[in-house]
């Protein structure tokens, strides 16, 4: 992928385009069009001054008068045309691209989200896409728009006085100079300025995010001199940057005026000589000023077309993941799960040789209750992930009902596996939009027993739109009890065969944690599930009990099993969490 | 407009004289394209000597003869139209004057140019050394105030805002707004200047021109609102189509779990065409609006050639009037529809400026009083007299009537369900807030008579989730006290059981800490603030639920370092775990923000209904693991105990 170059990175993208060819060269042709109609205007001009003014051709004045209404008419028309035309191309490649990036996307494995993150995702899609779309509507149209002005302003000279002409390519190169001189100083001092822009925006940040810390060590003062620092130093670089400008635009400045100078002049010592007529100096004057602006936008085009070609790759960052989790060819719908789930040997990694699992065996049958206890990090998670086929196995197979996984189809496994994940994720919406996510046909009557069940229906009654209350930003804001019960409910809903629950970590209140449990009591009962547990206390009920570490199953078995071993895992795990309450028990006991 | 008196006076006064050399140069380079247009009307006419063929010689063939002709001194044509103006007889010019005058407009024109040139230059450098410094100080005036708020401030303004506020709304005013300001007044100077020339050269045609003019600014206005709407609602929906996509790739799972891909797609997609739609009639709109315009300006410089033309026929006008008046024409125009904006970037000014003394104006509640105390020594006795707290002058109480005294040296336990007060009780000690009513007694004085700078030192929180700031450990760890010795820092990273792990890094105590901590451990975080806490000596400590985050082992290892650094300080300790309550000297229960209870756990759990709840509720949890824990103890013992007479028998 790092040696492709940029001819087919394009190509990869050109099939975005091709639907709109034929419009896309109207759009071309329009603007040819246009462009060289724009060049009419002074020859009208000159015709006047010259040929009826002058020359006293005054019959031709009518004509004149009609020519000059009609062109800004026609062109104005045009104008519309191309404008129309062209935000149909653009928005259309525009869209286009981003539906399918995203339709892409969906279907990507969860590798995928972790590598990329949703700030990059987010800029990926919105940004890059526009500024791809961009190199063909806005970008190609200006150099065709130039490339136009240049050799029909350059004709047109040439036409006029062609001494004149070249005198006006020999004084071209002082442009170049003038750019190319100023170029390096001034990208310097605006990245310059742009660099220390950001230091201040991330040190404000800072301070802000933690103004309680700041406030307690009264460092006010401190902060204050360090952000004034940062901040003079942008000023600096804000003035360098503006100095650096002032010159660069002087230096054009004075170059234009010394070509208007020199053409107007030397146009009027022609006009004396009667080697040509003032009407001709003054359409000359206007094609000169048309000549040059096209050359330095040429100069420009390096440097888009480099910044085109980030937003190319990054968006082929997106369509390049390859999709590594699809259903196969041959994929059956998987019959609904009765719950017999075995891993067997099952191997995985993230990352190339940092195995998170490492043989796996484990067999469920159907309605049991599998706990999951380990410190952060010993893969409880990701063997879960596994069963829902975020993830394929490295080694090994799981097996649901004597299904392999990668055997069926995706939707109807995920389908029925509930899952209610440690921050559970809400969207903006009503409670019921919200609840209805997995199953957008469940009644009225079925909706009230999920959320009853998962403990939240009281709750969602003493809100102030019942069900249909907005959660999210502009909504009630829902504290993380709340949430993960909103989020039992809404697993329920779907009565899944198969239930995963990861606990949330976070303190709760006691008082929400007794909710959660009652809920989770509930829900788990006649399911299959696993249970990703942080307080023992929750999971002494469990069928299961498997105690990983380090990607190892170190232990299995039941409690009272688990307790018996000598120097076992769980009991050393149990008894850090119980010593608090065993010397208050034994005093109880002994009491 | 208030405001914008205030804002001349504050930032704008202080660069007057810049400013005012600013708005001369404006004036004066406004008036270069009409300079302009006067040489080339020279030129034409007393230069070229350009007449206009008169009917008498309307034979085409003739004007050509006519132009070789005037080569030589007598030009035939020169006494027929010489009545160019009023009276002002033009003599025909040789060949060599006509040079020579073209030498001295060759020089005219290079002077004027290059003077204008070097004029842009100090102008674009003026007006950026001008904004930028009036920015700056703007943006030092937003941060010393925003240092100096308090918490209420950050609690109603999220970061993010306060963040756009010093940086991108600020740097609006210097990009955008003085330059509009300034090219206000260019534009301003440049109409008036026009209008007066071409009633100048000649009123009936500028009475035409003037004709045009409304004609532009209508077709302006009725195009500028709609493109307004269109602009907006596209904004809106793109802003709309950005917090979808965020949403859902961050609930990325949620969306995989239940299989909605499908759904999800074709919703965005339904957004995406609105989006397409507004795109298409945004540019649609917004080239309407400039065709029009080039319509009308186009058809009213063709109108003003042909009556022109017409008058220099007639003898009213000569060539080089025309050239003139059309050229001064030509520059009337962009200044108009400029001016048609202006309105909307004076309000965009307007609410640029209201946002920023809206911070400014904020009232600075909490303050260091004229004759506030300095505290050396605190002995760290800490009372709390009838104290009642609510965030807003119309909000709930959140603390009331609190009333309690701690002995110096003791530790005090906090403890109540969620949202009983307990962050607020010490947030108030630190004074990050005011009390409503009440006192609080630091020793023997008021804090609220006591030097902010010189209370906050004598106190350390250590934070439910750690802050941390990007520099290396050390600087985190020299936080609240610079001037720290490296020893000291040592000793603190010591306490805080930190030192071994520092050690390993292999930059030690000069390894980074990256934004928000993110490359240390929950564990390692947490005994970092200890460390930043412990190295200013505090004579109170403040530990806000610092262990609940953490899981079993790690708290119990912190436990040991926290029961080390509490040793001979007043201690407040705000936990929801009755086991950790129960280390402390005294209790004080809070419940929705009243004292439900204040004394030992023994004395609590009798009288105290609301501290009796929490403890049964813990403890049932507990003796339930417990039960379990034991039993499974009994089995063991039992399964010993048969193994034993296993042994027993077989050795038999």
């Amino acid at each position: 992928m790092a040696d492709e170059s940029n001819t087919d990175k394009l190509r990869k993208l050109a099939h975005f385009v091709t639907p709109f060819k034929s419009r896309l060269i109207l759009l071309f042709c329009l603007t040819a069009t246009m462009t060289a109609l724009s060049m009419l205007p002074p020859l009208v001009m000159k015709f006047i001054i010259d040929d009826v003014i002058t020359m006293g051709n005054w019959h031709l004045l009518e004509v004149l008068l009609f020519i000059s209404i009609c062109l800004p008419i026609t062109s104005a028309a045009m104008r519309v045309w191309v404008s129309f035309t062209n935000a149909y191309v653009g928005w259309g490649i525009t869209t286009s691209m981003r539906r399918f990036t995203y339709e892409y996307m969906l279907k990507l494995p969860m590798r995928f989200y972790d590598e990329m993150g949703t700030g990059k995702i987010m800029s990926r899609i919105m940004s890059d896409i526009a500024s791809v779309r961009s190199m063909v509507t806005s970008r190609m149209l200006g150099i065709l728009v130039d490339f136009v002005s240049f050799w029909v302003a350059l004709a047109l000279c040439m036409g006029l006085n062609w001494k004149m002409g070249c005198l006006l390519l020999l004084l071209m190169p002082l442009y170049f100079f003038n750019y190319y001189g100023w170029r390096t100083p001034m990208r310097e001092s605006y990245s310059l300025w742009r660099r220390k822009m950001d230091q201040v925006s991330v040190g404000l940040q800072e301070r802000l995010a933690g103004v309680q810390l700041v406030k307690s060590y009264g460092r006010e003062r401190r902060e204050h001199r360090a952000f004034a620092e940062d901040t003079h130093q942008s000023l600096d670089a804000a003035m360098q940057t503006a100095t650096n400008r002032a010159g660069y635009m002087a230096g054009s400045w004075g170059v234009s005026g010394l070509r208007n100078t020199v053409i107007f002049c030397l146009g009027c010592y022609y006009v004396i000589e009667g080697e040509m007529t003032y009407g001709a100096v003054m359409a000359f004057f206007s094609y000169s000023s048309r000549m040059f602006q096209p050359i330095l936008n040429l100069t420009q085009i390096a440097m888009h077309l480099q910044s085109v070609m980030v937003s190319v790759d990054r968006v082929l960052e997106i369509l390049d993941f390859p999709i590594e989790i699809a259903d196969k060819e041959d994929a059956v719908a998987l019959p609904p799960i009765k719950g017999h789930i075995k891993f067997e040997d099952v191997h995985f990694e993230y990352k190339e040789d940092e195995p998170v699992l490492k043989g796996i065996n484990l067999e469920v049958q159907p309605g049991q209750m599998v706990a999951l206890v380990g410190h952060t990090g010993c893969g409880k998670t990701t063997l879960t992930s596994l069963l829902m086929r975020f993830y394929d196995v490295k080694e090994g197979r799981i097996t649901i009902d004597g299904h392999d996984l990668r055997d069926v189809k995706l939707r109807t496994l995920r389908t029925q596996i509930g899952q209610v994940l440690q921050d559970s994720v809400m969207f903006d919406g009503t409670i019921r939009e919200n609840l209805l996510y997995g199953r957008a046909d469940a009644t009225e009557a079925e909706l009230i027993e999920a959320a009853r069940i998962a403990e939240i229906h009281e709750f969602i009654m003493r809100t102030s739109e019942g069900y249909d209350s907005m959660l999210g930003k502009d909504g009630i804001k829902l504290s993380v009890g709340e949430k993960q019960r909103l989020a039992i409910a809404r697993a329920v809903l779907t009565n899944p065969a198969v239930l995963i629950l990861d606990e949330a970590t976070s303190s709760l209140d006691s008082l929400s944690e007794a909710l959660i449990q009652k809920a989770m009591t509930r829900v788990l009962k006649g399911r299959t599930s696993f249970a990703i547990a942080h307080r023992l206390s929750t999971i002494v009920n469990a069928d299961i009990i498997v105690v990983m570490d380090h990607g190892e199953i170190v232990e299995q078995g039941t409690h009272s099993e688990l307790l018996q071993i000598p120097e076992g895992r769980y009991r050393q795990l149990y008894e850090q969490q119980a010593a608090g309450s065993i010397e208050e028990a034994v005093e109880a006991m002994a009491s | 407009m208030e405001n914008l008196k205030r804002f001349t006076i504050l930032y704008i006064k202080p660069y007057w004289g810049r400013m005012l050399m600013v708005i001369m140069m404006a004036t004066i380079t406004s008036s270069y394209t009409f300079l302009l247009g006067f040489i080339s009307k020279i030129t034409v006419d007393e230069v070229l000597q350009l007449k206009p063929a008169g009917e008498v010689v309307s034979e085409a063939h003739m004007q050509s003869l006519i132009q070789e002709e005037r080569r030589p001194k007598r030009d035939p044509q020169a006494t027929i139209p010489g009545l160019g103006k009023e009276g002002g007889i033009m003599l025909p010019k040789t060949r060599t004057e006509k040079l020579e005058w073209l030498g001295w407009i060759f020089i005219l024109y290079l002077v004027v140019r290059s003077f204008f040139a070097t004029l842009n230059w100090f102008y674009t450098y003026s007006i950026a050394y001008v904004g930028q410094r009036i920015v700056f100080r703007i943006r030092l005036a937003l941060h010393e105030k925003v240092q100096q708020l308090q918490m209420t401030f950050f609690d109603r303004q999220q970061t993010g805002r306060i963040m756009a506020r010093i940086v991108d709304d600020v740097g609006l005013l210097q990009s955008e707004i003085t330059t509009t300001f300034i090219e206000t007044l260019r534009h301003v100077a440049r109409i008036l200047m026009g209008t007066a020339i071409l009633f100048t050269i000649d009123v009936e045609l500028a009475l035409m021109a003037f004709v045009a003019l409304p004609a532009y600014v209508v077709t302006y206005k009725v195009f500028q609102r709609p493109i307004a709407n269109v602009f907006m609602r596209f904004r809106e929906d793109y802003a709309e189509v950005s917090a979808l996509l965020e949403e859902r790739s961050k609930g990325i799972r949620l969306i995989l779990s239940y299989a909605r891909e499908r759904r999800e797609f074709r919703d965005f997609f339904k957004r995406l065409i609105g989006l397409y739609r507004l795109g298409v009639k945004q540019s649609v709109l917004s080239s309407g609006l400039g065709s029009v315009c080039s319509v009308v300006g186009g058809v009213a410089m063709g109108l003003i050639f042909y009556f022109g033309a017409l008058q220099v026929r007639g003898g009213m006008m000569t060539v080089g009037e025309l050239v003139y008046f059309s050229m001064s024409m030509g520059n009337l125009f962009s200044p108009l529809v400029a001016l048609a904006n202006v309105n909307a970037t004076l309000q965009q000014m307007l609410v640029v400026i209201s946002r920023v003394f809206e911070v400014l104006d904020e009232e600075v509640i909490i303050r260091d009083r004229e004759d506030a105390q300095t505290l050396d020594k605190v002995r760290g006795r800490v009372a709390f007299r009838n104290v009642s707290f609510r965030y807003t002058e119309t909000g709930d109480y959140v603390l009331r009537d609190l009333k309690f005294v701690v002995r110096p040296g003791t530790t005090v336990a906090v403890v109540g369900p969620s949202g009983s007060g307990k962050s607020t009780l010490v947030s108030l000690l630190m004074r990050l807030y005011e009390p409503t009513e009440g006192k609080i007694i630091l020793d023997d004085y008021d804090i609220q008579d006591v030097k902010i700078s010189s209370l906050r030192q004598h106190l350390s929180m250590v934070p439910q989730e750690p802050v941390l700031f990007s520099g290396t450990i050390a600087d985190n760890i020299l936080y609240g006290q610079a001037g720290t010795s490296p020893e000291q820092v040592m000793a603190a990273a010591k306490a805080a059981e930190l030192h071994d792990f520092i050690m390993t890094l292999p930059e030690k105590y000069e390894a980074p800490v990256e934004e928000r901590g993110t490359n240390l451990s929950g564990g390692q975080k947490q005994r970092l603030a200890f460390a930043m806490a412990v190295v200013t000596d505090p004579s109170i400590l403040i530990l806000d639920d610092t262990t609940s985050a953490l899981d079993a082992k790690t708290e119990a290892k912190i436990q040991e370092t926290l029961d080390h650094l509490m040793e001979g300080r007043t201690t407040f300790v705000i936990t929801h775990r009755i086991s950790t309550a129960m280390r402390a000297d005294r209790i004080l229960v809070l419940d929705n923000g009243r004292m439900a209870g204040w004394g030992f756990h023994d004395d609590l759990l009798e009288e105290c209904e609301v501290y009796r709840l929490l403890y049964e509720q813990q403890q049932k949890q507990k003796e339930d693991a417990a039960d379990e824990f034991i039993e499974g103890i009994m089995t063991a013992v039992e399964e010993v105990e048969k193994g034993k007479k296993e042994l027993q028998s077989r050795s038999r």
